[in-house]
């Protein structure tokens, strides 16, 4: 009897190993599905930009045809997408936006555009959108996007109004050598023209693959900036890009919400701070004509443009490679009328403050005399910093009329100042003011001083860019020479008996300023540490 | 009155109440609005009726038998579990629902059906459990962390779903047959079984259940949701042979089920999904159809099992079963150059269950142990031309657990431990081109610790601690594309470690013909606990950008109470109220969880005369309330906020006929949404773009032989 029960429960152990012996280890081959010819996603898409005419300069709004198009002599611009490996799905092309010509300007451009899909193996794939009743359920949009705010919340909706985009377009596409651009719209191939002169934004071009058919009750197809709403609820997008396109061209107008300045004053001041933002303009000595000097830049607004006044001078300022110098430029910006009425109030008055947004920007750096190329040398914060010390109110200050600081919560930027960390540079400072049409703040947070988004760059509205040469020429450190300048009068004059950085120091100086003279710059630095300087609270504080 | 004596054993289920206050009463069905304990003496005999519970009195847990299954035939299996407090849902439309006990769904609740582990892809958001809920006698839900006995996955809790013992001496064939009309999507539904014994053999039982159901579109409360068809048929077969000491069963089930998916659902990148949210429900409709177009899904679940059990007076019951399970899971959605009818999503799982367990019980002692093994094999179709986003992997997993419990009069407690690994593998190529993939190896120890009290027979006092732990699945572990089906774009972790659980739950009960409560309350920390945080990026990929979703792991922390009451102030009248409350947060950045249900209340009035009438009535309103969810962070879903309260109304009312021979007859009316009230769910992933069911009006006969 136990024999049997040992044996019992032998036979169900054994049972149990030996079906639980039957396993797998190993997962199955997979199949790269990529290269499978099913596979639907193009690996590459190539959009190519033709610059042309049409036969007659009222074609494009009547029916433009391939057979209509003359392509004119240059290249065509060409934007293409890829899938690798490592980086996904993303721009191959050297080219990454569309340069464009306004047809306010040139009448006569067209552009013709064309869309081509590859597959893995490299072959065109276009004509499975065409193939087998697919040209009924295919059709591309070219749309753009902007922010609204409904019940509070910001998003972006689709352009539905034709007279707000700055682009027309006609389908062009053809079947068997028919034209089907109107009857049934596919936008494989299709004209364009830019009509809002300066406007930068990004053109989504969408592929629907509609869950039914691409056409209404009416059997009407949608207009190419709006798909319908059933083919929203129901579609898919086969392929969706953005192309970036830049029109050429002055805007025409500033945007009817923006402020309309004539003049802009730009007081730029070296100083210290008191304080995170406590700044004060440094007291500068009487003797000295170049070193310390002050700013009062003015721009006037023609034809879309910031110019310079003719007396503007060229700014060259001092650098602080190490922040315990303390030395900082102040920049504080004043806008005003036709009229010369001051009008700076109206980008903080009435709530506009949380619309604008002052961004500064360096281009074009270049090394200065003393000075060599660095990988630093490009727009951000290794190359530079800049706070917002904007007060409330705005044309308060802080140190005489306690007015409270505000920039770090509500950057606007008309008053603030910089750190330049990169000395013996050259280049350009881009200022730039946006305002936005619902907030200038995402998730409660302001964009960086030295980078918009890509969405407020091409959505909002903005001024024109006002460019302020400027001249980091010396590092504050070394306004102090080596050499020991007691005694001035008796000082050399031969700039070879100096060391090395204190000539390199001079010599900044005089390529800063146009001083043609050694002494005279020598001069510069004896004033800047023997002179008499008020040390008292006067001067630019903030 | 409680009565207290200082010795080392009475002491010892004092000290358990001091510090846990919980409550638990044995094996009820509530929710069947029945007394199911009745003490009454006659002369001649003593009746005392009770169910038996799978796990025991140490655990919370609640039952519902085949009476509350066959009232819910129409309903999915989380619906139908959504009358238990602590239980909710995670629904895709108005058909795919997945359970969710505790806040916990998905990986994280096990379904174990007939003593098998449901195996299938239960990973998937918009995946339900493939079984039919009609082919089962009792379904349990086991609230605490089980992982003792059960092993992984069973983080939130446990449903046990378990036909009853084969009919083996039974003279007569008994069965039941079931059929439903439901307004909503105009659905049939026709469920049955038989069991008996060959007359040839009275040891030799069978059991037959079929089960086949016909819908066609749903529709909210103001518009139909076209294509949201379902056909579904099922079939089980069971075969037992009992000799005494030896008993073998086998069977084979099948779940076959197609299930249309709406057009809107096919969601594309985050512009379209911004424009359909501003629409909010479909624009375009076509007259009611029962067709079932693109996209659709196509579930197919073969189950296949032997067991043989030994029985030994010395050494203990001893019982080995293996099961076989085959899932195919094939997703149409609507494809260029007529190429819809080739899957984009086609999954095949295979697994291979094998349990050794002992149970011995001596004095007032039950000793049980147990080795299980499970090795799962699941691969893509080849040749779909769509890149999967889960790669083809194996699971090979293997656990011992041993458990001692000790029961008394008047308590009992019980203490297990466990130790498990699980050996996964994966390969797969990504939308990229590249082969991904790689080995991992998973080790976990388990205990869990439970007592109850009853200090009378009004009140019940259960607690219970468990450890749990989870692997990640290889979805979290490998997953780096575009979910179809919720338009994120998912990256998983390789270097993801297993979820560990530590719940501790306690129910107090008090039962008495005029008032009935039940208190669950719990609290439990998992550390390492895996969810797809947004990251705040996109990824741009052909068809556009998509919110890159990426899973990581946190400390997270539930916590909540579930109450359940019944007051009778009259026997024929039974009043039940429902509601849980639950909040869900990260331990570190205390951020809320996503998928959290909000609070809600269940509240109905039934009534059932108390008579030996050979026809009684019954009939019952209920009341559900569902608050807004507030206790959400905004950043971890596709939009910023959530859907508005709302109120449902319900009611059923229905016949029982005794027929002679032991037979009945059952006739429901039931309705859901009466006042066609149009709402969103928060829980419901559709909502982004289409409300929730309207009015469902339900009428079921069921005959019982």
């Amino acid at each position: 009897m136990r024999m049997k029960t040992f044996n019992s429960i032998l036979l169900l152990a054994a049972g149990f190993l030996v079906s639980a012996g039957m396993v797998s280890c190993s997962p199955e081959k997979p199949e790269n599905e990529k290269k499978n010819k099913l596979h639907e996603d193009p690996v590459r898409a190539v959009f190519t930009l033709q610059e042309g005419t049409l036969s007659s300069s009222d074609k494009f709004d009547n029916s433009p045809r391939m057979a209509d198009f003359k392509a004119d002599g240059t290249a065509a611009q060409v934007i293409e997408w890829q899938t690798t490996p490592n980086e996904g799905w993303h721009v191959t092309s050297t080219n990454d936006k569309f340069k464009v010509k306004n047809s306010k300007d040139h009448p006569n451009v067209v552009y013709l555009l064309k869309m081509e899909y590859y597959n893995d193996a490299g072959k065109l794939m276009n004509d499975q959108f065409f193939a087998a009743g697919q040209d009924k359920i295919h059709q591309h949009f070219f749309s753009t996007y902007k922010q609204v705010t409904v019940g509070g919340s910001t998003g972006s909706v689709r352009v539905s109004d034709k007279a707000e985009l700055p682009y027309d377009y006609r389908y062009a596409d053809e079947l068997n050598g028919s034209f089907i651009g109107e009857t049934n719209p596919m936008g494989f191939q299709g004209f364009i023209r830019f009509v809002k002169p300066g406007r930068k934004f990004p053109l989504s071009v969408d592929l629907l693959h509609a869950a039914g058919s691409k056409f209404d009750e009416n059997n009407k197809p949608s207009p190419f900036y709006l798909p319908a709403k059933s083919l929203l609820s129901t579609g898919v997008w086969d392929i969706n890009v953005k192309l970036p396109i830049e029109i050429d061209g002055a805007p025409e107008e500033t945007p009817a919400d923006m402020i309309q300045p004539a003049k802009v004053e730009i007081d730029i001041y070296e100083g210290h701070l008191h304080g995170p933002l406590a700044f004060h303009q440094n007291p500068v000595p009487k003797e000295n004509k170049y070193m310390g000097r002050n700013y009062k830049l003015i721009y006037r607004l023609e034809k879309g443009r910031w110019v310079a006044e003719g007396n503007n001078d060229r700014v060259s300022l001092v650098g602080c490679e190490n922040d315990e110098w303390n030395r900082v430029s102040a920049f504080a910006i004043h806008y005003f009328d036709k009229n010369d009425n001051e009008i700076t109030g109206r980008i903080v008055d009435n709530g506009e403050d949380q619309h604008y947004q002052h961004f500064f920007q360096v281009s074009d750096i270049k090394p200065a005399y003393g000075g060599k190329e660095e990988t630093t040398d490009k727009n951000g914060t290794d190359f530079f910093n800049y706070l917002y010390c904007d007060t409330d109110p705005w044309n308060k200050t802080n140190k005489f009329d306690k007015a409270s600081f505000i920039g770090e919560k509500n950057p606007i930027g008309l008053k603030g100042y910089f750190y330049f960390k990169r000395t013996h540079k050259k280049f350009n400072m881009e200022i730039k003011l946006m305002r936005a049409r619902q907030s200038k703040q995402a998730d409660g947070q302001a964009s960086p001083f030295y980078a918009p988004t890509s969405r407020q760059t091409t959505e909002e509205s903005w001024l024109p860019t006002i460019s302020i040469p400027i001249n980091i020429y010396m590092d504050a450190s070394e306004k102090e020479l080596k050499t020991d300048l007691d005694d001035f009068d008796n000082l050399s004059k031969d700039e070879n008996t100096y060391p090395e950085s204190d000539r390199r120091a001079i010599r900044s100086l005089m390529e800063a300023f146009g001083i043609k003279d050694f002494t005279t710059a020598l001069a510069e630095f004896y004033w800047n540490l023997k002179g008499e300087s008020k040390e008292d609270s006067s001067g630019f504080w903030f | 009155m409680l009565n207290f004596k200082l010795s080392i054993r009475k002491s010892l289920p004092v000290l358990c109440l001091l510090t846990t206050c919980g409550a638990h009463s044995q094996a009820q069905d509530r929710l069947s609005g029945e007394n199911s304990i009745h003490d009454s003496l006659t002369i001649q005999e003593v009746i005392v009726t009770g169910r038996h519970s799978t796990l025991g009195a140490n655990h919370v847990q609640q039952q519902l038998g085949s009476t509350a299954i066959t009232r819910s035939m129409g309903k999915s299996l989380a619906s139908l579990l959504e009358n238990i407090s602590g239980m909710s849902s995670i629904q895709t439309g108005t058909i795919v629902a997945k359970p969710v006990i505790h806040g916990m769904y998905g990986n994280r609740i096990l379904l174990m059906s007939n003593d098998a582990r449901l195996t299938g892809q239960q990973w998937g958001s918009d995946h339900a459990p493939e079984v039919d809920k009609n082919g089962y006698s009792t379904i349990e839900v086991v609230k605490g962390a089980e992982s003792v006995k059960y092993g992984s996955e069973a983080l939130g809790g446990i449903i046990l779903m378990n036909q009853s013992p084969l009919p083996y001496g039974q003279q007569q064939v008994r069965g039941k047959v079931s059929s439903l009309y439901g307004s909503n999507g105009r659905r049939f539904s026709l469920s049955g079984y038989a069991e008996g014994t060959m007359s040839w053999d009275r040891h030799l039982a069978w059991r037959v259940h079929a089960n086949w159901e016909n819908g066609g579109d749903r529709s909210t409360a103001h518009y139909l949701l076209n294509n949201t068809g379902l056909r579904e048929n099922d079939v089980a077969v069971n075969l037992g042979y009992d000799r005494g000491r030896w008993r073998t069963e086998i069977g084979y089930s099948y779940f076959s089920q197609k299930l249309g998916v709406m057009q809107s659902a096919q969601m594309g990148n985050e512009q379209l999904l911004q424009e359909r949210v501003q629409l909010g429900r479909p624009v375009i409709f076509t007259p009611f159809s029962r067709k079932i177009g693109y996209p659709h899904q196509k579930i197919d679940h073969h189950t296949a099992f032997a067991k043989i059990s030994l029985h030994n007076e010395a050494l203990g019951d001893f019982v080995w079963q293996t099961t076989f399970q085959k899932d195919d899971r094939r997703e149409n959605r609507i494809r260029r150059m007529n190429h819809s009818d080739i899957p984009t999503v086609s999954l095949h799982l295979q697994s291979l269950q094998n349990t050794l367990t002992w149970k011995k019980s001596y004095n007032n002692w039950q000793s049980e142990g147990g080795l299980q093994l499970i090795n799962t094999e699941n691969h893509s179709e080849r040749g779909t031309g769509v890149v999967p986003i889960i790669p083809n992997y194996t699971e090979l997993a293997g656990g011992a657990y041993f458990l001692q419990k000790l029961t008394r009069d008047t308590w009992g407690m019980e203490g297990g431990l466990r130790g498990d690994l699980q050996h996964t593998e994966a390969d797969g190529y990504d939308w990229t081109g590249q082969r991904y993939g790689g080995k991992r190896d998973f080790y976990n120890l388990t205990y869990s610790l439970g007592a109850h009290y009853r200090p009378c027979r009004h009140w019940t006092m259960t607690t219970n601690f468990g450890v749990a732990w989870r692997a990640p699945h290889v979805y979290e572990l490998y997953s780096n594309g575009n979910e179809l089906s919720s338009g994120m774009f998912v990256k998983g972790d390789s270097t993801l470690r297993s979820e560990q659980s530590y719940k501790w739950i306690a129910s107090l009960q008090y039962s008495h013909p005029v008032l009935s409560v039940r208190l669950d309350a719990y609290l439990q920390w998992i550390n390492n606990y895996i969810y797809d945080q947004p990251t705040r990026r996109n990824i741009i990929v052909v068809s556009g950008a998509y919110p890159v979703f990426q899973y990581r792991q946190t400390k997270a922390y539930f916590r909540g109470v579930d109450l359940d009451l019944h007051l009778r102030p009259v026997p024929q009248l039974d009043y039940h109220v429902v509601t849980a409350l639950i909040w869900g947060n990260e331990r570190t950045t205390h951020n809320y969880l996503p998928y959290i249900p909000s609070t809600r209340l269940t509240h109905s009035l039934s009534w059932k005369p108390q008579t030996k009438a050979v026809i009684t009535p019954h009939a019952g309103l209920t009341h559900r309330y569902v608050a807004k969810q507030t206790r959400f962070d905004p950043a971890t879903d596709l939009v910023a906020f959530t859907p508005p309260a709302y109120h449902l109304l319900g009611f059923e009312a229905g016949i029982d006929w005794r027929l002679p021979h032991q037979q009945a007859l059952r006739l429901t009316l039931a309705g859901d949404n009466l006042l066609n009230k149009e709402y969103k769910e928060y829980t419901n992933r559709s909502r982004y773009y289409a409300h929730d069911m309207g009015r469902d009006i339900r009428c079921i006969v069921t005959w019982t032989f």
